[in-house]
């Protein structure tokens, strides 16, 4: 993302008159980024497309209080987390960790048999869903997102020592069942 | 950390998971129509909001105003009946004890014993006592004064008869 790119649809934005067209610019910008992010967290395609559509809706009623302080991607990034992190709680309320992950495979199984029958990314797919929630998404956010750790501190709210950490544990982990698995 | 996930490599950075055809077309456009829904539900549930609380607000108001002003006007009701009670009881006056008193002028007697309203009346009577010598005068004030006070005390017997 060009910070002039950046910079055009934050004037949009401001502007009452232009806030729909910048609006519909910075879904058009983010939100392949956003939704395969969520995506990786959530797994079901119908879970990430409400996220998705949750956390823009967030981003609309909230356009004019956006200052700038930040890049406009960690604060979308930040938003569709905690979104995340919402969906995780009020699925846990409802279903025990096991159940929640046994239907995570079989989603993984159902989708892949349609489409992908590469059995080393549904297996490693697979380990990254064993991981707790924070080290997955600090996980998702360094390797496939390729953010710096002090992007994803501000996206996490977390030091970036803490993260360095997570993303270490959660990689020897991915390795060892990866070794377990083979 | 780079040398670490050099031994990912072979994974790639590719995802098993497909998505439907148009999606990232449609969703721009019904993410921005459900927002300003929202937006506007968000905007008449406020507005809601604030008109219960200025009604609730305004009932609380007209009740409490409700429950002080009996107690403002039972004070000043009280004291009407307290001045309504006072004429009831009669004081009554010894016949003697009257009589004894009776060295009022004719002036000061017609008036007390007339009503302020009758003014016109006493006057009349004023020009006809004015012929009238001391002795009848006070030969009639106290007539006038023994009846008067005979019919009180009649009534009084039979009251409490």
């Amino acid at each position: 993302m060009s910070q002039q790119t950046e910079a055009e649809i934050l004037a949009l934005i401001q502007n009452p008159n232009t806030r729909d067209t910048g609006f519909l610019l910075l879904m058009n910008t983010y939100q392949k980024q956003l939704y395969w992010h969520i995506r990786r967290l959530v797994v079901s395609h119908e879970d990430a497309q409400d996220i998705l559509q949750e956390t823009f809706i967030l981003v609309y009623s909230h356009l004019a209080s956006f200052k700038g302080e930040s890049a406009i991607y960690t604060w979308l990034y930040r938003i569709a987390t905690n979104e995340c992190n919402r969906h995780f709680r009020h699925t846990n309320f409802r279903r025990q960790r096991e159940e929640l992950l046994s239907d995570t495979t079989a989603e993984l199984a159902a989708d892949t048999a349609l489409e992908n029958s590469d059995q080393i990314l549904l297996k490693f797919q697979h380990a990254i869903q064993q991981l707790p929630n924070k080290q997955r998404m600090v996980f998702n956010l360094r390797y496939y997102d390729e953010l710096s750790y002090e992007d994803i501190a501000q996206i996490l709210q977390t030091s970036v020592g803490t993260l360095r950490t997570s993303y270490h544990f959660a990689f020897e982990k991915i390795k060892q069942y990866l070794a377990d698995h083979d | 950390m780079i040398d670490q996930e050099s031994k990912f490599n072979k994974f790639g950075k590719e995802l098993p998971y497909t998505v439907p055809t148009d999606f990232f077309d449609q969703l721009p456009a019904k993410t921005l129509l459900l927002a300003k829904e929202r937006m506007d539900k968000r905007r008449k549930n406020r507005w809601f909001i604030r008109t219960l609380a200025v009604l609730t607000t305004a009932a609380a108001a007209v009740l409490l105003f409700i429950v002080i002003s009996p107690l403002n006007e039972r004070q000043p009701g009280s004291i009407l009946l307290s001045k309504q009670k006072l004429p009831i009881e009669k004081v009554i006056v010894p016949k003697a004890q009257f009589k004894s008193s009776v060295q009022l002028t004719n002036a000061e007697v017609v008036q007390k014993n007339k009503p302020s309203t009758e003014l016109t009346e006493t006057e009349n009577i004023d020009d006809l006592l004015r012929h009238l010598s001391d002795e009848d005068l006070a030969q009639l004030t106290a007539m006038y004064g023994a009846e008067d006070m005979e019919n009180d005390i009649s009534q009084e017997t039979i009251n409490i008869n």
